[in-house]
């Protein structure tokens, strides 16, 4: 019985996203509207007649769902794996010109998005890396850091020292005291880390349009091509589709975030 | 229990740049020897202890232990627990697994960790807790998981920083006496750090008085207490009560020169010029101004009351003696505006050559320098001693 109780959660965060992307109820609609013309308020079709097609091998709405999550999760992780690091460094040993090196995650964001990744796609080309998936990973991270470096540095800032220094004094190595002190408790901050960098990977458009396509086909692009192609059906159903590994991520996470955040709080 | 040297510190130097918060700091400490670090907060006494854990890196000097240089060995391989003023708990942990966390670190075997776990449970009375994390423990609590933590690896040496400064009074008199008991028993070379000069004595049995990064004086708490070497030292161990005398010579002596409210006296080792008098409100006698005249020896001060109180333990009188306003414990009230007379025996006369800074090097009967029999001037008498 207790086990069944992520499903009134996992309906409640469902509820709550579609809440929060409210307009979006309006592609709910679409995605069932078999037809739907002017001046009718409501689709005087309905059918899953789309859904078929997007789904069907030629849609390419599945290879776009698993590049999409499988580049948010290797985003995921190459962010987490630079920016531990990065922030346990930036937060706790003493380096000069800490601010600059803080602000230099920003520069990425200070220039439109555009002239970036044109010359990253550029710089890609060349090495081989465009239309590949590691090229797209590589750019969303790019991205990402500068969440995860700046929230990773807050999480471990917030993290006493003297508890990593009490692991030493019982004979605990650096690298030892780091994972059974530190990284736990900073753990709450980095998973906050992790779904910000997800999020941001799954709706990323513009780089993975410069890097990845047309090779790599994401969710966003797939997207971008029905909507131009004034083919709302698709475009909803594919909308739809990117928010469920969104959902599915969150609920992951916050069954660990929960255990954790406890902890800290009867601290 | 005096073995040999167990921890050395020699000629030792700690700062940041050119700010140095340890100088010179040359410490020895016998094995199972308790040494409380003594002195105000910024004295540099935490940073000396960090500096023998291997958190803070010296600039100069070295560090023994069994005549062994650790001074470049990270914390980790010192063979010394630490506990922290803040306790430094982890708040992920139980009970239980703090106090295994070393013994899993080293390799012991599970039934072994366990045993000894519900030893240091059943030692520190934490009996029962074993489940909760640190979130659901009192602070007195707290505060015996952080010192069991340390003691559940058998360590050589244990460093006890500003333990018990953030428990209430009474637990704090209570754990004060048990960890004194248990360093005792268990035999462990213990340094501790504190401000608090009767946790150092009733804990200790030696004491370092710290001051601007240098130990000014070190010994037993009595030797200490009723022998300080500068007036700062005096200060710190309760003689705050401080009078302007004069010296001078007279006759091929040197005398305290009398005045309106001290009566001339005269006092071995004395060197003539300005003299800072020290001494504790229960160190004189209060009377009436026209009582029985005092003992030979006896320095007597005249004043009049300001106020009196009751603190306990007799009555706590302000009087102000010449230029200065000092305490004077008595076993009965004089009260305020009653001229009376203060008299000091000579063992409770804390005399030091006045100095600018206050920390004047000690001199006449109570202080260090009658050892040494001949007379000299304050300034070559305990030259160790002046920094000005």
């Amino acid at each position: 019985m207790k086990r069944l109780l992520w499903i009134p959660r996992a309906l409640g965060l469902g509820v709550l996203a579609f809440l929060i992307f409210g307009p979006i109820s309006n592609l709910l609609l679409w995605a069932f509207a078999e037809k739907w013309f002017y001046p009718h308020a409501l689709p005087t079709d309905w059918g899953f007649g789309y859904w078929g097609r997007v789904f069907s091998p030629r849609g390419g709405a599945w290879e776009a769902l698993a590049n999409s999550v499988s580049v948010a999760l290797l985003t995921v992780a190459l962010s987490l794996a630079l920016s531990i690091p990065a922030g346990y460094a930036l937060a706790r040993l003493p380096l000069p010109a800490r601010a600059l090196i803080l602000i230099s995650f920003l520069i990425p964001q200070a220039f439109p998005n555009l002239t970036v990744y044109v010359n990253i796609a550029r710089v890609f080309y060349q090495i081989g890396l465009n239309g590949t998936i590691a090229g797209v990973v590589i750019v969303h991270t790019v991205h990402g850091l500068v969440l995860s470096v700046w929230i990773a540095t807050a999480a471990f800032a917030a993290v006493p020292v003297d508890g990593e220094e009490a692991a030493r004094s019982m004979g605990a190595g650096p690298l030892r005291a780091f994972l059974d002190v530190t990284l736990p408790q900073a753990m709450p901050g980095l998973l906050a880390a992790a779904i910000f960098v997800f999020l941001e990977s799954l709706d990323e458009f513009t780089g993975s349009y410069f890097v990845g396509a047309p090779d790599v086909q994401m969710l966003p692009l797939t997207l971008f091509t029905a909507a131009a192609g004034g083919n709302y059906q698709i475009a909803s159903i594919t909308a739809l589709v990117l928010l469920v590994p969104s959902v599915v991520f969150m609920l992951a996470v916050e069954r660990f975030l929960k255990a954790d955040v406890l902890s800290r709080i009867g601290k | 229990m005096q073995g040999h040297r167990h921890l050395e510190i020699e000629g030792l130097r700690a700062g940041y740049g050119a700010t140095a918060v340890l100088e010179a700091i040359d410490l020895s400490v016998p094995r199972g020897a308790f040494v409380a670090l003594l002195g105000a907060s910024g004295c540099g006494k935490s940073t000396l202890l960090r500096a023998i854990a291997g958190f803070e890196m010296p600039q100069a000097g070295r560090i023994l232990r069994d005549g062994v240089e650790i001074t470049a060995l990270p914390p980790d391989r010192r063979g010394m627990s630490m506990v922290f003023q803040s306790y430094a708990l982890w708040p992920h942990k139980t009970v239980a697994q703090h106090l295994a966390y070393g013994l899993a670190l080293r390799r012991l075997p599970r039934a072994a960790i366990a045993a000894r776990v519900a030893d240091v449970l059943a030692m520190l009375g934490l009996d029962g807790l074993e489940g909760r994390k640190p979130g659901a423990l009192s602070g007195g609590q707290r505060q015996r998981v952080a010192l069991g933590r340390a003691l559940a690896v058998e360590p050589e040496i244990l460093l006890l920083d500003e333990p018990l400064s953030n428990l209430d009074a009474r637990i704090r008199l209570q754990l004060r006496t048990e960890i004194r008991a248990l360093q005792q028993r268990l035999g462990i070379t213990t340094i501790l750090v504190t401000h608090d000069r009767e946790e150092a004595m009733v804990m200790a049995d030696r004491i370092a008085i710290l001051d601007r990064g240098r130990i000014l004086q070190q010994g037993s708490p009595q030797d200490i207490y009723t022998r300080p070497g500068s007036a700062f030292v005096a200060a710190f161990m309760g003689a705050e009560n401080l009078l302007p005398l004069e010296a001078v010579a007279e006759g091929g002596q040197v005398i305290l020169a009398g005045s309106d409210w001290n009566a001339p006296l005269l006092v071995p080792n004395l060197a003539p010029g300005p003299v800072e008098l020290r001494f504790r409100p229960a160190g004189g006698a209060l009377c009436p101004i026209d009582a029985p005249p005092p003992a030979a020896g006896t320095l007597s001060l005249f004043g009049t009351v300001a106020s009196c109180s009751y603190p306990g333990d007799g009555w706590l009188h302000r009087v102000q003696i010449g230029p200065a306003s000092v305490e004077a414990l008595a076993p009965r009230a004089h009260p305020a505006g009653s001229r009376v007379r203060l008299d000091l025996p000579p063992d409770r006369v804390f005399l030091f050559a006045a100095s600018a800074d206050g920390r004047g090097a000690a001199i006449g009967p109570g202080s260090r320098g009658d050892r040494t029999g001949p007379i000299l001037p304050a300034a070559q008498a305990r030259p160790e001693r002046s920094f000005t």
